[in-house]
């Protein structure tokens, strides 16, 4: 007959059976964890520019990877939506986008691969698994140097790529070249201690680049996040996390417009202010993807 | 729908090897049809053709076969060719009008009414007309595709770059850059309304006003399915917008005034990009990457398929359509190196087929009244008497 004890003390034999699919959990875990990251496209990766930048009139909608000739996988398995390749039509050249491929994953996910090679991108077939290669990196249409131009998004928007394709190292921190103000069409860059005068309003504006280990020298890369704060108070977060559609349009997922975030220039803006008096500090804090960071105070005294 | 060479593929009968002679065999064939249209041509060409602009070793070489005073001469003018890396220009007389060559780093498109530039390194736009003039410049943030009408010209580019529309004469810009959250790939004029429409990469379809730059309806597709606008154009007498849709295509009709559905035909699981999609009178027609579907403009149902299996072996690249208000077609698929061309009689029955060593073929009817035909390829433009007896290429 079997005794109480029998049942509430597991055996050896459970406790083996236990700890092995503790450690076969275990071992599943990191896996699991990481089953939203995605492949990077190409083998050599060279960030050379990151999500949200300026681009004149709009948003980078996506990351760039410099290099010419390396061949281009999915991100992951999915189906061809489209493709242009300029090889196929004898009386058109590929513009702005170059030769491009835009691919469906699950859930509606979409991945673009823009300026690829002339006759590389021609698929064979509907849908792509993530070994086939499916272009060559190249400079076609609005490019200034062979780079694959990757975004990822919905049917509509973008998310920053890398927030979902596998880790890249990065230990540098973003540098803050400059904290400015900006009154009549001017900008007018700030000593650590000023004083001014005659000053109603003005826009606060920052000039910010990422270096990354690989392409230290370019300085090229723009920020993941910038903070700016008035008196230790935060004013405004710009947080280069997705791009989504607002009036046909894209802005950032608060909801402001490439105007909004960048002057004609390319500064960033930290919003407008008026009729400030006195002994003011501005702090703005630039942090990266990898969450290294920076910051810039200055002090001014509005008279 | 497989691929002629996947097809023989598919049978396993054939070793690469055989293959390869099959492929060479057909290419051979089809360079005697070649030959044999050529000499059928020549036997009556003097009836048929009335003139003819030859490229020879990049030069033009013209022939006038009949007078201007031959009253099938064509009213209808200027004529417009395409070479890789030219544009020209002809009167109603064929005598050249312009050319403009351009440089691996220069970007161009063009139509009838003229055409537009661009360097890859520069930000703006030139405007031309057909005797070569400039118009107008404009700033452009990225080369944009284009499409024209006789009083509009169109730009659009990549996601977020936008959309631009231009008056032609004046060069105005009516409609200034507006911003889109997704990628256009393809558009329409209306020139009636002064409206226009475009297709986006995600699928949906919107409808633009060209007279106070608004949005008169924008249409979205379906929640997942896979869909991207491939091409679209407004059917003759502006009733109706013709669209090709979807990694799995289907073409579908909407209201010109509303955008609702009028009706929907799947063309089958096909994979193709840039699509051409021809209006008529009677009919439409889509491209496929096999050639061409001819639908009933009123109902959708597909009443003819133009497939000409062309020795290549690849997808089609490029289609033209042109029906006359007797109801005959002429229509023209390319693909690789070789084009067919196409003449059907009111009841669509084929009434000649040929063959052409060129990679893209635009059919135009130069003159409606007439029936006088352009014929524009990589060897040339002819201009001939008629539909019964085109082509009559060189």
């Amino acid at each position: 007959m079997p005794q109480l004890g029998d049942r509430t003390m597991p055996s050896l034999t459970q406790i083996r059976l236990l700890a092995a699919i503790l450690i076969i959990f275990a071992m599943i875990l990191p896996v699991s964890a990481n089953v939203q990251k995605f492949k990077w496209p190409i083998e050599k990766v060279l960030l050379t520019a990151t999500f949200g930048e300026s681009r004149g009139d709009h948003f980078h909608s996506g990351i760039d990877l410099g290099g010419d000739g390396q061949e281009i996988r999915p991100i992951s398995d999915g189906e061809v939506v489209y493709y242009f390749d300029e090889a196929e039509h004898p009386l058109y050249k590929s513009f702005g986008n170059g030769n491009l491929m835009i691919i469906q994953h699950e859930q509606s996910m979409r991945s673009y691969y823009y300026h690829m090679k002339k006759a590389s991108v021609i698929p064979d077939k509907a849908t792509v698994k993530g070994n086939d290669i499916i272009g060559i990196t190249a400079n076609t249409g609005r490019s200034f140097g062979a780079h694959l131009h990757l975004g990822v998004g919905g049917k509509k928007g973008y998310i920053n790529p890398l927030s979902i394709l596998s880790e890249y190292p990065d230990s540098i921190k973003p540098e803050i070249a400059s904290i400015m103000l900006f009154v009549d069409d001017r900008a007018i860059t700030v000593p650590q201690k000023y004083r001014v005068t005659g000053i109603d309003s003005f826009r606060l504006l920052c000039k910010t680049w990422d270096s990354q280990e690989n392409i230290r020298k370019l300085n090229t890369l723009g920020p993941a996040e910038i903070l700016f704060h008035i008196d230790d108070q935060l004013v405004r977060r710009i947080h280069f996390d997705r791009l989504v559609e607002k009036n046909g349009r894209l802005t950032l997922s608060d909801g402001s417009s490439f105007e909004d975030i960048y002057t004609k220039s390319g500064f960033l803006s930290g919003g407008e202010y008026r009729n400030l008096i006195g002994l003011h500090r501005f702090k703005v804090v630039a942090s990266d993807f990898r969450k290294n960071s920076s910051s810039k105070t200055v002090e001014i005294t509005f008279k | 729908m497989s691929l002629p060479h996947e097809r023989f593929k598919a049978h396993g009968e054939l070793s690469p090897l055989s293959t390869h002679l099959f492929s060479m065999t057909k290419i051979l064939l089809v360079m005697l049809l070649v030959t044999i249209s050529t000499r059928t041509v020549s036997s009556s060409g003097s009836i048929a053709t009335i003139s003819r602009i030859e490229t020879r070793q990049n030069s033009l070489v013209r022939s006038r076969l009949t007078s201007a005073a031959d009253p099938a001469w064509p009213s209808s003018a200027p004529l417009h060719a395409l070479w890789p890396d030219t544009i020209t220009y002809f009167n109603k007389n064929l005598d050249l009008l312009h050319a403009a060559r351009f440089s691996t780093n220069e970007f161009f498109t063009s139509d009838r009414w003229g055409y537009a530039t661009y360097t890859k390194t520069g930000n703006t736009i030139e405007v031309f007309n057909t005797n070569g003039e400039k118009i107008s410049t404009h700033n452009a943030p990225a080369w944009p595709r284009a499409t024209g009408s006789s009083k509009w010209l169109l730009l659009y580019t990549g996601d977020q770059s936008g959309l631009a529309a231009l008056e032609r004469a004046s060069g105005t810009l009516v409609a200034p850059y507006q911003q889109l959250a997704s990628l256009v790939t393809a558009t329409a004029i209306n020139e009636q309304e002064q409206s226009i429409v475009f297709g986006m990469v995600d699928g949906s379809l919107e409808k633009f006003s060209l007279r106070d730059t608004k949005t008169i309806w924008r249409q979205h597709p379906p929640e997942g399915r896979l869909s991207a606008i491939k091409g679209l154009t407004i059917q003759s007498g502006d009733s109706s917008i013709l669209v090709v849709s979807g990694s799995r295509p289907e073409t579908f009709s909407r209201y010109s005034n509303s955008g609702k559905l009028l009706w929907s035909t799947p063309t089958g699981g096909d994979l193709r990009t840039q699509v051409m999609v021809h209006a008529g009178y009677r009919y439409t027609a889509s491209q496929t990457a096999a050639g061409l579907i001819l639908y009933d403009l009123d109902s959708g149902s597909i009443v003819r398929r133009l497939e000409p299996n062309l020795p290549s072996g690849k997808r089609v690249t490029w289609t033209s359509f042109q029906e006359t208000k007797t109801g005959e077609i002429l229509a023209s698929i390319s693909s690789g190196s070789f084009s067919a061309i196409y003449h059907l009689g009111p009841d669509l029955a084929i009434r000649n087929v040929s063959f052409v060593y060129s990679p893209w073929m635009e059919c135009t009817l130069a003159d409606n009244a007439t029936q006088v035909v352009a014929l524009a390829g990589q060897n040339g433009i002819e201009i001939c008497r008629s539909l019964e007896i085109a082509p009559c290429l060189p």
